[in-house]
C-alpha cells in the first residue's frame, strides 16, 4: 500500500508545488525570450554600426552574455514545466536541473572570458607602461574572482540535481513495494 | 522491507552526496569571501570616499540613518546565510538528506537570497526618494519604476524564489522517504 497516494494533504502539497511552477515557467519563458531578443539585437547593432563605433562595439560585446542568460532561462522554463505537470522526481527533471546547472557554469565561465578578452585589448590599446603581465595581473585576478563567484551557484545547481536523484529512487523504490 | 536499505548503490550515491558536500563546503565560504569583496552595499571607491546604497560620502557616518540601516540588514542577511547554507551542507556531509531540518535550512536560504534581493532592489530607490522627499524636489529615480525593474533583473530575487521552490519539493521527498520508512 503506498501511504502517499491516499493522503489528502499530499495533492494540497503538490498542488502548491504546480501553481508556484507554473507562474515561474511563464517568467523564465519570458526571461529566455528577452534575453534572446537582447543577444540578436546586440549582434545586430555590432554587425552594423560596431566599425564605426568603438563604444557601441564595447557595449554589443559586454551584451553577448545575454545569450548566455537566455539559455539558463530556457533550462529553467523546461525544469518548472516539469514541475508544473506534477513529474517532481521524475528522471527527466533531473536531467534539466542537472543542464541547468552545467548551463550556468558554463554561461559564467563564458562571461569571465568574453570580461577578460576586453580588459587585455583595453590595456593592450592603452599602451601600458609597465609590462602587460604586470598591467593584467590585478584586473584578471578580479575577472578571475568573479568568474568563481558565478561558477559556484551552477556548482550548487548540480548538487541539488545529484540530491533529486537520490528523491527520485525513494519514490521509484517506494513505488516497488506492496 | 525497506528495499533502499538492501540495495548496495543506495550506500555509493550516498556516499558521494557526502564527498562532495565537503567539497562545496570550501567553495561555499570561498563564495562568501568573494560576494564580500563585491559586496554592492558599501565600498571604498578609488577617489578614497565610501559609496554607501546609492550615494558617496567622505565617511561612512556621513551617510543618512535609512542608508546604514541598509547596509546592517543587508550584512546581518548576509551573515545570516552563510551560517544556514554551513549547517546544511553539514547535514548533508553526514548523509542526512531528506529530514525536515534541511528543508527548513533550504528554505530559509531561499527566504533570505530573496530578502538579500529585495534590499539590493529597493535600497537605492528608497533613499533617493527619501532625499527628494527632505529637499522637497523630484526624485531621479522613479521607485516603482527602479524597483519594477531591479526585482525582475536581480540573480537574487529569482534564485531566492527557485531556492524556495526547491525546498518545497524536498519537504515531498522527505514524506514520501518517511512514508517509505513505514511501509512493511
Amino acid at each position: 500500500m503506498n501511504a502517499n497516494e491516499i493522503s489528502p494533504k499530499a495533492n494540497a502539497r503538490l498542488k502548491q508545488i504546480m501553481a508556484a511552477s507554473r507562474t515561474f515557467k511563464i517568467i523564465f519563458l519570458i526571461a529566455a525570450i528577452v534575453f534572446g531578443a537582447i543577444g540578436i539585437l546586440s549582434v545586430v547593432t555590432m554587425m552594423w554600426m560596431g566599425n564605426l563605433n568603438p563604444i557601441v562595439m564595447h557595449n554589443c560585446t559586454l551584451n553577448l552574455s545575454y545569450f548566455g542568460y537566455a539559455v539558463t532561462s530556457w533550462f529553467a522554463y523546461q525544469l518548472f514545466s516539469a514541475y508544473a505537470s506534477g513529474n517532481l522526481f521524475a528522471p527527466t527533471v533531473v536531467c534539466r536541473i542537472r543542464w541547468l546547472g552545467i548551463g550556468t557554469v558554463l554561461v559564467g565561465i563564458v562571461n569571465g572570458g568574453i570580461h577578460m578578452l576586453m580588459l587585455v585589448k583595453e590595456i593592450y590599446q592603452a599602451g601600458a607602461s609597465v609590462p602587460m603581465g604586470l598591467a593584467i595581473s590585478v584586473p584578471l585576478i578580479e575577472v578571475c574572482i568573479q568568474i568563481f563567484f558565478n561558477v559556484v551557484p551552477g556548482l550548487a545547481i548540480i548538487f541539488i540535481a545529484k540530491v533529486m536523484d537520490e528523491g527520485r529512487k525513494i519514490q521509484e523504490e517506494q513505488e516497488l513495494t506492496v | 522491507m525497506n528495499a533502499n536499505e538492501s540495495f548496495p548503490t543506495a550506500n555509493t550515491r550516498l556516499n558521494r552526496i557526502k564527498k562532495i558536500s565537503r567539497v562545496l563546503k570550501v567553495l561555499f565560504l570561498l563564495y562568501f569571501v568573494c560576494a564580500g569583496y563585491f559586496f554592492p552595499f558599501i565600498y571604498r571607491v578609488p577617489e578614497g570616499f565610501w559609496f554607501v546604497v546609492c550615494g558617496t560620502y567622505t565617511t561612512f557616518s556621513d551617510a543618512p540613518m535609512g542608508a546604514k540601516l541598509i547596509v546592517v540588514l543587508a550584512v546581518g542577511v548576509f551573515f545570516a546565510a552563510v551560517i544556514t547554507g554551513y549547517q546544511l551542507l553539514n547535514l548533508y556531509e553526514k548523509g542526512i538528506i531528506f529530514s525536515a531540518r534541511n528543508v527548513q535550512l533550504l528554505g530559509r536560504i531561499g527566504c533570505l537570497a530573496l530578502g538579500y534581493g529585495l534590499l539590493a532592489a529597493w535600497g537605492p530607490a528608497l533613499i533617493s526618494a527619501w532625499y527628494a522627499w527632505i529637499n522637497s524636489s523630484v526624485s531621479p529615480l522613479n521607485p516603482v519604476l527602479w524597483g519594477m525593474t531591479a526585482f525582475f533583473s536581480s540573480p537574487w530575487i529569482i534564485g531566492g524564489l527557485f531556492v524556495v521552490v526547491i525546498s518545497r519539493i524536498m519537504d515531498e521527498g522527505r514524506k514520501i522517504q518517511e512514508e517509505q520508512e513505514l511501509t512493511v
